[in-house]
C-alpha cells in the first residue's frame, strides 16, 4: 500500500511538471500548444487510473483482512470439538486409558493448542495489519504496560528457574493502544523466558532517551544466527535452533510485534549472539 | 436438580456441552437452533441457558434479548458462546444482557465452573 501511495505522489509531481513544462513551451512556440495540451490530459488520465488502482487496491486489502477475520472465526468451532473432546477423555479414569493412549492424547492436545495459537496470531495480524487501532489511540504509559506484563510473565519465568529483573524509569507517556501494546510486551517477555535455560536471566529497561520512550528486552538464551536475523519479522519465519530444540512458536509474534510499534511511528531492533544472548530495543515517540 | 438449555447448531459441540453438564449433576435440554431455545425456554423455565450467538435463524443474542424482555424469563441466568472475539460481539452479547460470555474455543471444564460460579453467585 505504501508502495502505491509514492506511486502516486510520482505521478502528481509528473503532472506539475507536465504542466510547467508545458506553459513553457506555450510561450515560445504557439503550434506546440496542442501537443502539450494533449500530454497534459494524457498524464491527467494516468494519474486518474493510478488513482482508480489505488482505490481498487485498499478494497482488496479490506476485503482481505475480513476474510482473515472469518476464516479464523469458522476454525474456532470444529477446534472447539477437537480440544474439548480430548480433554474429556484426558479427564476419563486412569485406568481407562494405557500409557500410550495418554501420550497419544497428550500430542493431539498439545497441537490442538499451538492450532489455536496460530489463528489467534492471524487474527491479530489481519487486525492490526491497516495500520489502524481498533480503538482510538489514547495516552498510555508504556511504564504501566511494562508492569502489567512483568506481573503476567512471573509464573511462567518461576517456573522454567528464569530469574526477572526490571529497571523502568517511568511514567513513560505515549500516543497509542494500550491493549496492542500490551501484546508486543507478552510476546517479547514470552520470547525472553522462552529461549532463556534455567538459571538464565532476563532484564528489562525502560527509559526516557531524546523523546522517545526506550524499552530494551535482554536475555541470556540462545540467541539467533548471525545470518537469520534479517529474516526475523518475517511472517512464520523460525530460526534453525529453535526449530532444533523444539521450542513451541507459531513465528508470528515478532511479526506482530513488528507491526504494532511501526503503527505507533516506532522502530525494533534486535541485536542478538548465538548462545550468549538477544537484546530487543523498542523505541516510541513520546508525548510529554 | 438444576435445568440447564444447552444451544448452539453444531451438534458435536452440543454433545460435549451436555455430556459435560449431565457429567456435573445438571439436567440437561439441548437444542440446535434460536426458536427451539426460545420455546423451551418458556415452556420448561431452566435455571441457566447457554445459548451460541451464531445459530441460523434467531441468534443467541437475539434469543437472550427476547428472553430478558418476558417477565416469566426476564430473570434466567444466561452464558453466551461464541467463536467470535472482538470487542463490539463481547459487548453486544453484553448489553442483550448475557451474564457472562465464554469464547471458543472453549475448556468444557471452565464452562463448568463459569456455570457453578454464576448459580452461585445468583443464590447468593
Amino acid at each position: 500500500m505504501r508502495g502505491a501511495a509514492r506511486g502516486t505522489a510520482f505521478v502528481a509531481g509528473l503532472v506539475t511538471g507536465g504542466l510547467l513544462v508545458g506553459a513553457a513551451l506555450v510561450r515560445t512556440a504557439a503550434r506546440t500548444r496542442t501537443e502539450c495540451l494533449a500530454k497534459a490530459a494524457e498524464v491527467d488520465r494516468s494519474h486518474r487510473t493510478e488513482q482508480e488502482l489505488l482505490t481498487k487496491l485498499r478494497s482488496l486489502d479490506a476485503a482481505k483482512t475480513d476474510f482473515m477475520a472469518t476464516v479464523s472465526h469458522e476454525l474456532r468451532t470444529p477446534l472447539t470439538s477437537i480440544s474439548g473432546y480430548v480433554e474429556l477423555l484426558r479427564d476419563a479414569e486412569p485406568d481407562e486409558l494405557s500409557d500410550a493412549q495418554q501420550r497419544m492424547l497428550e500430542v493431539i492436545a498439545r497441537n490442538a493448542r499451538r492450532l489455536r495459537e496460530l489463528i489467534e496470531d492471524i487474527l491479530t495480524l489481519s487486525r492490526i495489519e491497516n495500520g489502524g487501532f481498533r480503538s482510538q489511540p489514547g495516552e498510555v504509559d508504556l511504564a504501566q504496560v511494562i508492569e502489567r506484563a512483568l506481573v503476567e510473565i512471573g509464573p511462567a519465568a518461576t517456573k522454567a528457574s528464569v530469574g526477572v529483573h526490571a529497571d523502568v524509569r517511568g511514567p513513560l507517556p505515549l500516543r497509542g493502544d494500550s491493549m496492542q501494546l500490551d501484546r508486543v510486551l507478552a510476546n517479547l517477555l514470552g520470547n525472553a523466558v522462552k529461549f532463556t535455560p534455567a538459571e538464565g536471566t532476563v532484564t528489562v529497561r525502560a527509559r526516557r532517551d531524546d523523546g522517545e520512550a526506550v524499552l530494551e528486552v535482554a536475555d541470556t538464551g540462545m540467541g539467533i544466527p548471525e545470518d537469520e536475523q534479517n529474516a526475523l519479522f518475517v511472517r512464520f519465519f523460525r530460526a534453525t535452533n529453535a526449530i532444533r530444540r523444539a521450542v513451541p512458536g507459531t513465528g508470528l509474534g515478532l511479526a506482530i510485534c513488528h507491526k504494532i510499534v511501526d503503527n505507533h511511528g516506532g522502530t525494533i531492533a534486535i541485536d542478538s549472539i548465538e548462545n550468549v544472548g538477544t537484546t530487543v530495543t523498542v523505541r516510541i515517540p513520546a508525548v510529554w | 436438580m438444576t435445568v440447564v438449555l444447552v444451544a448452539d447448531d453444531d451438534a458435536d459441540i452440543r454433545d460435549l456441552v451436555a455430556f459435560k453438564l449431565e457429567q456435573a449433576g445438571f439436567e440437561v435440554i439441548a437444542v440446535e437452533d434460536g426458536q427451539t431455545a426460545l420455546d423451551q425456554a418458556r415452556s420448561r423455565q431452566p435455571t441457566l441457558a447457554v445459548l451460541d450467538v451464531s445459530m441460523p435463524g434467531l441468534s443467541g443474542i437475539d434469543v437472550c434479548r427476547m428472553l430478558r424482555s418476558e417477565p416469566a424469563t426476564a430473570g434466567m441466568l444466561i452464558i453466551m458462546l461464541t467463536a467470535r472475539v472482538q470487542e463490539q460481539d463481547v459487548e453486544g452479547g453484553f448489553s442483550a444482557g448475557a451474564d457472562d460470555y465464554v469464547t471458543k474455543p472453549f475448556s468444557p471444564r471452565e464452562l463448568v465452573s463459569r456455570i457453578q460460579s454464576l448459580l452461585s453467585r445468583a443464590r447468593a
